[in-house]
Parts: C-alpha cells; sequence; structure tokens
C-alpha cells in the first residue's frame, strides 16, 4: 500500500517494467485492495439478472469465470444450455463442455422443424433459502450478510451432500477434495467490480446488482420488468432472476 | 487397587435368572467406576470438541466468520478494459469507437492477470492470450449463425458469406479482412449514431429464410420495411450495383431494446475495401476489386482535390443508391403502409443471403452493464 | 477419474456427470443397516424375551458393535478432505440431518458398548482369574478391576442389561432412520425425496440384520459340524419373512404412488427404472432378491418342512435378502444421481476398482467386521453354553485348554 499513487503518476506499462518481478503483479491489484477495505457487508444484498431474450451463447462467461476462479477442467461455476424446442413440442437441450469454446452447430434437427430456441446461462442462484446452506453438517456453506452462498474450503470435509441437496447442479466436488461452487466473485463485489461472467459478457445479458441500492440498475429492472426463477416451487427463493424464462427450463 | 475376588464365575452367560432385590449402579465397584469411566469420557469429548472450535466459530451463523473475507481477499483475475487502456491505448481508442465497444479486451485476449503474470514470469507474450491463432473460430463463438441465437445479432454463414464476396480460401481467418478492434471503420462512435425506429425483419421472428418472400398472412400485424419510408432509395439500390445488400449491410443497426434503434452511415473507405480489396485468398471474378485505395485513387484522381476523395465520393450514385433530399432523416416522407409487403425486389434485397460481408452491430450501451456497488 | 468417458444420455448439467457418491455410500447405510437389525435381533430376546433367541443374542448384540465400530469407515474414505472428519462433530450445524450423525452415533456407540460390557462382564472376570501375566492383566482393566461375581451382581448386569436395550432399541431406529432421512430429505432428487425412505431404511435395516444373523448362524454351524439350532433358525425365519414383507410393501409402495400420480417427477424416473435400474432395481431387487425369499420364507412358515429343506430355503433366503437390501442401498444411492436434475438426462456409473473409494476397498472394509467378530468370538464365549454352538466351544476347550482365547 505504501506507493497506491503510483498508477496514476507512471504509465502501467513503463511501471510494471519499472517492477518487473513478483511485485509487479501485487502492486497491479492494489486499487482494488483498497476498496475491498471500505465494503460493509451489510450494507449490500446482490442479486442476479439474466436477459434471457440477449444471451448469443458464445460463452465468454464461461470462459471468463473458468480464468478468474482456477475452475478445474470437467466443471463449472457458471454455463450455458441451450433450449431447442421442436414443432411437436419435443424440447431438446444441450450445453456441449458447458459451452466453454460456444456452440460449433445447431441441434441435429431440421431447422424448419425448430419452433424456438434460446440460450439459458446458469450460475448458482444464491438461494434465499439454500438447501446447501441447510444440509451442509460442519457449517462450511453459508450465506454472507450481502447474500452470497460460499463454501468456506478452509473447513469443508468434502462430504458431498451439499451437491446432493442443490437442485440446479451448481456445485462440484473440487479435485482438491472440498465442494466448490459460484461465489458471485465477490472479491471482485467488494472491489467495485462486476463478478468475471457479468463484465466478460459482450450483449449485457447477465448483470448483478445491489437490491439494497434503490438506483441500482439491475433493482430497478426486477423492479419494472417480468421475471421468473429456477424450480420455484422447491422453495429455495433464488436470487439469480431470468428475463424471458420459459416454463420448460428447469 | 487390588482386584476384590468374592466368587469365581463359573457361568458363561450374563443372561441367568434375575435376583430378588436389584441393586443400583452404586452398590458395585465395577459400575461405580464404569459410569465414572464413561462420564468422564463424555465431559473429556465435550472439552477437547470447545477446544478445537474455531476461534469466533457462530458468532456470524454458523460458519466461521472469517471465512467471507478470506474469500474477498483473493485477487481479481480480469482487470477491465481500463487497465488495458493504459498500455494498449491506440487500439483501445479504436475499439471504444467501433461496433464492439461492449466486447471486454479480455473476452478475446484472456484474463489481464494471466497476461501480466506471463510477463513478469517472462514468459513469451503469447502466453498471456486466449487467443493465440487468428482461427474463424474465435469469431463465430459469437457470429456463428445458430437458431438459437438472437435475431437482432448478426451472425453468418461463413460458406455463404465467402462465396458472396469471393473468397477462395475455405479457412480465411476473418481478421484477414475485419480488425476486430474496428469491424466497421465507423468514422463516428456507435454511441453517437443517429435513433433510428428498429425495422425488424420477417426472419427476426421466423426461421424459414423464404418468408422474406412470402405474401403477409391476413391478420399478420403489419411490419415496416425500408422501402415503406425510403421508397426511391430502395428502388434506386435495386437497379444497381450493390443491389444484392441488405441495408443494413451498411446502415447499423444497433437494438437495445425491441423498442429502439440506431442507425449510422459509414463512408469509411476501410468499410468499403473489406469487400473491394484484392487479397490472394479471394477470387477476382465474383466482386470488383482494387489492388490498393491509394493507389487507385491516385490513378484516378484529375486534381489535388480528388486525391481527399472517398469511395463514396465518386461511386454512391452510380454504384449504391442516389443520395436525395429525401433521403435524409427529417425529410422522409412516411407513406402509409401497404397492408401486405410489396413482392417487388425492396431495399432488403434478397435476405435469405443475408451474410452481410461485415457483420452489423447490436449490442447495449458502452456503460459498464456490471455493478453499481 | 476425470479423463475417463461417461456415456451421458439426454441432457445432463455439466456438474452432474460423474457421480459424487459412490460405492462407500452404498456401503455406509448397509452397514449401520446391518448395525441396527443386529441390535434390534439381540434385543428381541433381552428387552422382549424370546426365549427362542437366547442361543443368538450375544452374538448378535456384539455383532451390532462390530458392525458399528465400522460404519464411519466408508464414510471416512469417502470424505474429500478426511482429516477434517471431526468437524462434523466439533461444529455439527443443527439444520443438517448429516450432522446428527455424530451425536446419535457417539450415543449409540456408548450404549452399545455398555451393553455389551455388561453382557460380557462375567467372562472377563472369569478370564481375569484364570489368565496371567499380561492378558490378566488386560482382562483385569477390562473387568475395571472388580472381580465380584454373585447373584446379586448377575442380577443387576440382567437389569442393566435390559435398560440399555431399552433405551438402544429407538436409538437404533433413529441411527438408522436417520440414514434414510438424509436421503429422504434431498426435496432437488424426486428419486430420495419421500417421507417413506426413513421407514423403508429402517425395515431394510431390519430385514439386513436378521439376514446377516442367519448367514452367519449358518455359516459357524455347518463350519463346526454342530446341528442347526432350529428354534433359533425358525424364529428369526419368521420375523426375516414378517419384516421383508412389510419393507418390499413399502419399497413399492412408494414407486407405485408415483407412478399412479404421474406427476412430472415420473416422467423422469420411468426412464430412471426402465432404462438406468433395470437390472440392478427391477430384477435383482424386486424379482430375485425380494419374490424368491418372500416365497421361500412363506413356504418355510406355513408348512411343515423337513430340516434339510427348511435350513436350504432359510439360508438361501437370508443371502438373497442380504443381496436385496445392498441392491437397495446401490439403488437408492446411485440411482438418483444417474438421473440429472435437469430431469432431461442420464449420467452412467461403473465403479472403480482399485480406486479409494472402489470395489476392492470396499470388500476390504466389509470384510474386517466379519474378521474383528472371528477374533472375539475366539476369546469370548459368544454362545451361551448349553446351546449346540457352546458346547461345540466347551468341548474344544476341554480338549485344548489353551484353545480359550487363543483362537
Amino acid at each position: 500500500m505504501s506507493d497506491g499513487k503510483t498508477p496514476e503518476t507512471v504509465s502501467r506499462r513503463s511501471f510494471l517494467h519499472a517492477c518487473f518481478g513478483a511485485a509487479g503483479a501485487m502492486v497491479l491489484f492494489e486499487p482494488g485492495e483498497a476498496l475491498a477495505s471500505t465494503y460493509v457487508p451489510g450494507d449490500h444484498y446482490w442479486a442476479y439478472v439474466v436477459d434471457l431474450t440477449k444471451c448469443i451463447g458464445c460463452g465468454a462467461c464461461v470462459r471468463a469465470c473458468k480464468a478468474e476462479n482456477a475452475v478445474p477442467d470437467g466443471f463449472f461455476r457458471t454455463w450455458v444450455e441451450r433450449y431447442t424446442f421442436l414443432d411437436d413440442g419435443e424440447v431438446l437441450v444441450d450445453s456441449p463442455d458447458g459451452a466453454l469454446n460456444g456452440f460449433a452447430s445447431d441441434p441435429d434437427v431440421p431447422p424448419e422443424r425448430v419452433a424456438k430456441s434460446f440460450f439459458v446461462p446458469k450460475i448458482c442462484n444464491h438461494c434465499t433459502s439454500s438447501p446447501c446452506v441447510q444440509v451442509c453438517p460442519v457449517g462450511a456453506s453459508y450465506e454472507t450478510k450481502d447474500g452470497v452462498v460460499l463454501v468456506d474450503k478452509s473447513y469443508c470435509i468434502g462430504c458431498g451432500y451439499c451437491i446432493q441437496a442443490c437442485p440446479y447442479g451448481c456445485r462440484f466436488m473440487n479435485p482438491v477434495g472440498t465442494a466448490d461452487k459460484c461465489t458471485l466473485c465477490l472479491h471482485r463485489l467488494t472491489r467495485g467490480q462486476a463478478p468475471a461472467c457479468v463484465a466478460a459478457c459482450p450483449v449485457g445479458a447477465r448483470a448483478c446488482g445491489d437490491l439494497k441500492d434503490p438506483n441500482d440498475p439491475v433493482r430497478r429492472e426486477l423492479e419494472t420488468r417480468r421475471h421468473g426463477v429456477l424450480k420455484p416451487e422447491l422453495g429455495t427463493h433464488p436470487k439469480c432472476y431470468y428475463l424471458g424464462l420459459d416454463q420448460e427450463v428447469l | 487397587m487390588a482386584p476384590k475376588r468374592v466368587e469365581k464365575g463359573g457361568g458363561l452367560s450374563s443372561d441367568g435368572p434375575p435376583g430378588r432385590r436389584v441393586p443400583g449402579i452404586r452398590d458395585f465397584a465395577y459400575s461405580r467406576r464404569l459410569f465414572s469411566l464413561v462420564g468422564a469420557a463424555v465431559i473429556l469429548g465435550l472439552v477437547v470438541r470447545a477446544l478445537l472450535v474455531p476461534e469466533g466459530f457462530g458468532s456470524d451463523g454458523h460458519h466461521r466468520p472469517q471465512a467471507p473475507a478470506e474469500e474477498a481477499a483473493r485477487a481479481p483475475i480480469h482487470q477491465g478494459k481500463a487497465t488495458c487502456a493504459e498500455c494498449h491505448a491506440e487500439q483501445f481508442a479504436a475499439h471504444e469507437r467501433d461496433a464492439h465497444v461492449a466486447v471486454p479486451c479480455e473476452d478475446c485476449h484472456g484474463a489481464a492477470g494471466e497476461h501480466v503474470a506471463a510477463r513478469t514470469a517472462k514468459r513469451p507474450p503469447e502466453e498471456g492470450r486466449l487467443f493465440r491463432k487468428l482461427a474463424q473460430a474465435n469469431c463465430l463463438a459469437c457470429h456463428r449463425q445458430l437458431i438459437a441465437r438472437p435475431k437482432l445479432f448478426p451472425t453468418i454463414d461463413v460458406a455463404a458469406h465467402f462465396t458472396k464476396v469471393g473468397v477462395k480460401v475455405p479457412d480465411t481467418p476473418c481478421q484477414s479482412c475485419h480488425d476486430p478492434h474496428q469491424p466497421l471503420f465507423l468514422e463516428r462512435p456507435v454511441s453517437q449514431a443517429r435513433i433510428h425506429p428498429l425495422i425488424h425483419l420477417c426472419s427476426d421472428c421466423h426461421h424459414d429464410p423464404t418468408v422474406e418472400e412470402r405474401e403477409l398472412p391476413a391478420g399478420h400485424v403489419v411490419t415496416f420495411r425500408c422501402g415503406d419510408c425510403h421508397k426511391e432509395l430502395v428502388a434506386d439500390v435495386g437497379s444497381k450495383g450493390h443491389k444484392d445488400l441488405a441495408c443494413r449491410t451498411c446502415h447499423v443497426f444497433h437494438a437495445d431494446s425491441p423498442f429502439s434503434g440506431r442507425i449510422h452511415k459509414n463512408a469509411n473507405p476501410r468499410f468499403c475495401l473489406l469487400c473491394h480489396l484484392e487479397h490472394p485468398f479471394k477470387d477476382e471474378d465474383a466482386v470488383p476489386l482494387i489492388a490498393s485505395f491509394e493507389a487507385h485513387r491516385e490513378e484516378m484522381a484529375d486534381d489535388d482535390a480528388d486525391l481527399k476523395k472517398r469511395c463514396v465520393d465518386c461511386h454512391m450514385e452510380s454504384a449504391i443508391h442516389a443520395l436525395r433530399p429525401s433521403s435524409a432523416p427529417g425529410a422522409v416522407t412516411p407513406t402509409p403502409p401497404p397492408t401486405a409487403p410489396p413482392t417487388v425486389p425492396t431495399e432488403d434485397g434478397p435476405p435469405p443471403t443475408e451474410e452481410s460481408p461485415p457483420p452489423t452491430e447490436e449490442s447495449p450501451p458502452p456503460s459498464d452493464p456490471g455493478v453499481t456497488p | 477419474m476425470l479423463d475417463t468417458f461417461v456415456a451421458v444420455s439426454g441432457y445432463v448439467f455439466p456438474n452432474e456427470i460423474h457421480v459424487t457418491w459412490t460405492v462407500m455410500i452404498v456401503l455406509y447405510p448397509y452397514i449401520t443397516g446391518l448395525v441396527a437389525g443386529a441390535f434390534i435381533v439381540s434385543s428381541l430376546f433381552h428387552l422382549f424375551g424370546r426365549e427362542s433367541l437366547r442361543p443368538i443374542a450375544r452374538f448378535a448384540l456384539v455383532s451390532s458393535l462390530v458392525f458399528l465400530l465400522f460404519a464411519p469407515l466408508p464414510l471416512l474414505l469417502h470424505l474429500g478432505t478426511p482429516s477434517r472428519a471431526f468437524n462434523i462433530m466439533i461444529t455439527p450445524s443443527s439444520s443438517s440431518a448429516m450432522a446428527g450423525f455424530g451425536i446419535v452415533y457417539l450415543t449409540y456407540l456408548i450404549i452399545v458398548v455398555l451393553e455389551v460390557w455388561f453382557a460380557l462382564r462375567e467372562d472377563f472376570v472369569r478370564l481375569a482369574t484364570t489368565r496371567t501375566g499380561f492378558k490378566g492383566w488386560i482382562f483385569r482393566a477390562l473387568a475395571l478391576f472388580d472381580l465380584t461375581v454373585d447373584d446379586r451382581t448377575r442380577a443387576f448386569d440382567h437389569k442393566v442389561v435390559k435398560i440399555l436395550a431399552g433405551i438402544g432399541v429407538p436409538v437404533a431406529c433413529f441411527l438408522h432412520g436417520y440414514v434414510g432421512f438424509l436421503f429422504g430429505s434431498i426435496k432437488a432428487n424426486p428419486w430420495w425425496s419421500t417421507p417413506l425412505m426413513f421407514i423403508i431404511f429402517l425395515l431394510s435395516a431390519i430385514v439386513s440384520g436378521i439376514a446377516v444373523l442367519l448367514f452367519l448362524f449358518y455359516f459357524v454351524s455347518w463350519l463346526r459340524r454342530v446341528p442347526i439350532d432350529r428354534g433359533v433358525v425358525q424364529t428369526l425365519a419368521k420375523f426375516l419373512w414378517g419384516f421383508m414383507i412389510i419393507d418390499v410393501a413399502l419399497e413399492l409402495m412408494e414407486v407405485l404412488s408415483i407412478a399412479y400420480e404421474q406427476t412430472q417427477d415420473w416422467e423422469a424416473l420411468e426412464i430412471l427404472i426402465r432404462d438406468k435400474l433395470f437390472y440392478t432395481y427391477v430384477i435383482l431387487q424386486l424379482l430375485v432378491a425380494s419374490l424368491i425369499p418372500f416365497l421361500f420364507l412363506g413356504a418355510n412358515a406355513l408348512f411343515t418342512l423337513k430340516a434339510k429343506l427348511s435350513n436350504f430355503l432359510i439360508f438361501s433366503s437370508a443371502v438373497l435378502l442380504l443381496v436385496q437390501v445392498l441392491a437397495m442401498r446401490w439403488n437408492v444411492v446411485i440411482g438418483g444421481q444417474l438421473m440429472s436434475k435437469s430431469f432431461r438426462g442420464y449420467t452412467e456409473y461403473t465403479p472403480g476398482i482399485w480406486d479409494r473409494e472402489g470395489l476392492i476397498v470396499a470388500a476390504v472394509v466389509f470384510t474386517v467386521p466379519f474378521l474383528l467378530l472371528r477374533l472375539v468370538d475366539g476369546t469370548v464365549p459368544l454362545f451361551p453354553p448349553d446351546s449346540a454352538l457352546g458346547r461345540w466351544r466347551l468341548a474344544r476347550m476341554k480338549k485344548t485348554p489353551s484353545a480359550d482365547g487363543a483362537q
């Protein structure tokens, strides 16, 4: 923190060249650290909004999440599904490798049989009444004051009960032996940055906002537009809201 | 503690007949000892448990109170475009004004944190990039024609596009013609483009590519076409060299929501050259090609003033469409739309082959769609 | 494990392609089931005074303890971070069914240890007096250095055993019922989420407990060439028949009611049962391992058969019902994870052979309690001296006096 003003006075490149060691990377993140210290969890309550009419299924969010959170291969903190409704009512769903590389082709059906089709990004719903938190035997899964459901990876015993309890398939067993899931990029939120998936979305299909802030665009959108949540009948009260949701989306 | 031995136990079973008076726990040394042992073990267990409870556990809900701060302490890997701009100002400036403005740098280049880590570790700079090779797949992640994609989003069928613009080599990277930082070479930032009512095409709602040529069925909501307002222009372009192009190819409609649209006239020569510049991978018979814009201009110039001309300054009326006062935005004379769309080749051209050379742009305003903590 | 290709049909959430709970979680409720079942058999004598079960009561009690000692082992092997296993007892969450494990397990362990101790006390005393040196000291320590044995102590010990059995039966029900609740309370999974799961697990536990005792009783009797105690096996066979009827009826009722209601869940469960669990559920659990024992045990209970035929029917039924309960555990634990919570697809699971949660380790974990039981049997008599197996032991002791405790 000693030279917190440096990034403003020296260009980043020359600055980096100046301290071309491990310290360079550390100093790079410094402004964010300063913000994090002023963050008061109780002042916020995060919600997530996905506009299904906008998503183009590029998979940028999945790639960004993987890089931001070092998500192990074969597992996903976020992924994108594709729903394809055929003229006879049949519904096809796919998500090749979680859409890590987007979608390479249309589903293998004649195009004229397709009645409607759209992409559905999925993340942890950060449920208000989380079954995963409920079942955790040791208190390693918990909800923070600002509405984020987290795993304490230094306390989790790796029993996998939360993975069974999540109705949305959002949790997985990290090969290191603890449960893993979306953190809503709490480390970014506390620094005033959007979650990596939100920041990566080129079409604004994903947004994360503070329900305690009356001027937050996400809160305003939820107040003015029609939205739905996944599997509402389970009483989990998700905080991930979908605009343009279809009842076939589970 | 010498063991007392009152009677040698001969029986093997404790399940014998009960005595008349059943004594209590305290009547026997062994039972006193046993239950004391059990009690001590339970108390010891509870004490050990209490000592092992992590500091402060439960003070903030049933979890370690330090856990959220530990999670939040992690350093962000993605840095945001402002960080990129500090070094890559030139590319950033071009990117900011063009159609890809809403696509974050890190979507294509990888997380800046990785980039910086690769640089600080003196690894090859390529290792800090997500997309090292200029491959079609990178662009097609967004722009591949897929049924599931929102209809207003610019998508492309590479094979059809290559046929139209005469590209012979099938795996020619998109970047051979298109600059991802300025895909349209816009002369004015998209954010300053004029607002225009959004015009939906039949294919915006219907998958069937032939729908554009069909009669509007009875009872269908009235749809508009460019020609409904810009009649002469549409008729004019239909008679000229660019008749196969959709209006959207050059005029950018920018849909934030179904209720708004933007239009931008682009006269940047580099935009025209996307199609008309000679390349080894192009078929010279498909589209008129020039080897170099500057050479062509010099060759055709009559005087010094001509050397400042753009493509449209010479070719507009002859090859694209006439510029008439009525085409100015304020001078439109809207005619009531017909009950059914005209079947004449409207300005839209044949929409089935609607792969416009440059993907027209979409996307929300440049403002960060993110959070406002 | 992750690089192995998994054949997926339909759409499975990408995190659900690999099954999280595997063989060890199949084994865990299986072993706890044996614990609860064996304890209830012993209590049929100790608490409910079913005299015909006297020859097997103590054996059942000690089996229960031995299985109980090994019940947490599969869990431990399954945990992603086993070094933190004790967190479940340090900070148990009141809202978690699983957190009940620590409390229920320890309570039950204390009860069973105490009950076994009071049941075996007289033998500890006897061994403490007949053994010398270190072994003698061990037994004196086990007898807590009080070698009093008389009618008053016998009456007292008997009373304590009875009281402990009285507390133990509800705790045993709770222990195994809680395992059923662990699955039955998962609302995300329609194959698990049913209030019947609690009672099905409990009944199948009793079935497996009786079956394993029958199996062991036959096995030991045949091994030692001792005539089968028909009173024991007939009583157990009748209980087994009764409990298996209720158990299987509930298992069927659970599925049939979902099937009849034709809910959205059923659309997905039908395919699960028809395609993914056809062999393990329909064929093995229901047709082979339920129907055959039902007919065998029914015939044995309703008709007077020759002892040899009756023994054959009971023994094969016991083995089949052990398989039935194992299949039931498999179909619940694995079956529930084969269906994606997208309700649109199914994954596949083939157990590993050599991995930490593979078949070899599972077989070892399951075998060790039996070996320990053999070890205990060699030290203290598990069958009363007036029973056939008890007499065999006394005869052997006379032949080789050192055999007592040395085998």
